[in-house]
């Protein structure tokens, strides 16, 4: 609205927009962030006090594998492990709560809970329009643990409270709880269950023997020696690839938090730690993703990568299953 | 009347690439470099084991390289299907 516009009781100021939002005004606005940012970065550093870096030795734990608490028999029960048991016990009482209070109209908490089947379920949908039902619970259960697994990381008291542990003879102090995604057996547990679940599915498309033939079989025959071994290690580095990157950029966001945490204080770690928590849904999300593209690439044989639509009513059906399957 | 052509470019479908297509990128790139280490480190223990350096780790390093670039044309092989 122009000044001329206005009503004759008001001000001429009051019908001006306070500020108006355009390119230059985004960039502006970017240009003010980056330098609050850099000064708030600066003034950390500056009031860090001195005796942290004396401090930073004993505030940054680095241990690559987890770390063994105490033994039950012959198990060592790690820090990882009572990791992957608060995981475990928050997605069990999520369920349990969910199955339990469930509305047709979703609450705040439903909703919540309700989101990643929802989307992950469209996705699935429109791969996978037949065998979409059977494919969603192994999807979803990856997604939300490797999500929750990544989230304990994030807990006051992660990897700060200690106990003291012998290894290899002498005392040391080590984390109580680790998170599960920041340990490679986790990882590798879980892509090794990824590798069962879309030969799995390679089986069951195709059957045994087409899923042999379409493995090691080349086409023309004769290149069969040849392929074979490139088969081979190409499926290994799905295995090795889904894990290491999954512990890869955990145990890499729980090095650069420590890091933060003795070098710095006060707003800084807190900036980190959002990140943090970014990167854990894009990774959970790129896990569940990769494991559902490595399905329909073994399911791509002989009966189609991308199953055929339905109908309309079967769409209808499948979308009043896909809210059941929610509730 | 309307002469539009059935192809103009108004009436192609939005090719908006689906969500998993993310992760199929970022997985990419580390499955090339993985499928080498692992051709190699392949090698190398079978010309340990047999003491016939370097012959394994050559043919590791043929076989890691061809895995690679099979691991593209297994992803890109889907795409390239006519529609």
């Amino acid at each position: 609205m122009s000044d001329e516009a206005a009503e004759p009781g008001q001000h001429p100021t009051q019908s001006k927009p306070l500020f108006q939002i355009g390119p230059v005004a985004v960039s502006k606005m970017l240009a003010a962030a980056v330098v609050v940012l850099a000064g708030l970065l600066a003034l950390a550093v500056w009031l860090t006090p001195a005796e942290s870096e004396e401090h930073s030795e004993s505030l940054i734990h680095v241990a690559i594998k987890g770390e063994a608490l105490f033994h039950l028999g012959p198990i060592a029960v790690t820090n990882s492990m009572i990791g992957t048991l608060i995981a475990t016990v928050v997605l069990a009482s999520l369920a349990f709560w969910a199955s339990r209070n469930s509305a047709v109209v979703p609450g705040r908490l439903q909703g919540f809970l309700e989101f990643p089947l929802d989307f992950l379920g469209g996705v699935i949908k429109a791969q996978h329009p037949t065998r979409w039902r059977a494919i969603l619970p192994a999807i979803i259960t990856i997604f939300l643990l490797v999500l929750v697994a990544n989230y304990v990381g994030l807990l006051p008291g992660v990897g700060t409270i200690g106990v003291n542990v012998v290894e290899d003879g002498h005392e040391a102090v080590a984390p109580l709880i680790r998170p599960a995604s920041a340990d490679l057996n986790f990882t590798l547990a879980l892509a090794l269950i990824a590798f069962v679940l879309f030969v799995s599915w390679g089986i069951r498309a195709n059957g045994l023997r087409g899923y042999l033939k379409e493995t090691f079989v080349a086409n023309p025959p004769y290149m069969t020696p040849l392929m074979t071994p490139i088969h081979i290690v190409s499926e290994l580095s799905r295995i090795i690839s889904l894990s290491m990157r999954l512990f890869g950029n955990i145990f890499a966001g729980e090095i650069l938090l420590a890091v933060m945490l003795a070098l710095t204080f006060a707003v800084v770690p807190a900036l980190f730690l959002g990140l943090e928590a970014i990167f854990g849904a894009v990774q959970a999300l790129v896990f569940a993703l990769l494991t559902l593209t490595y399905i329909t690439l073994a399911t791509a044989g002989h009966g189609g990568g991308h199953d055929e639509p339905h109908d309309t009513h079967a769409h209808d059906a499948d979308d009043v299953a896909l809210r059941a399957a929610a509730h | 009347m309307s002469t539009r052509q059935p192809n103009s470019p108004e009436k192609r479908p939005a090719r908006n690439p689906p969500p998993q297509n993310w992760g199929l990128v970022l997985d990419l790139g580390m499955r090339l470099g993985l499928s080498v280490v692992i051709g190699v480190v392949g090698g190398v223990l079978l010309d340990n084991w047999a003491d016939t350096s370097p012959l394994f780790t050559l043919i590791g390093v043929a076989v890691g390289i061809g895995a690679a670039m099979y691991s593209i044309w297994d992803v890109a092989k889907d795409g390239m299907k006519p529609r």
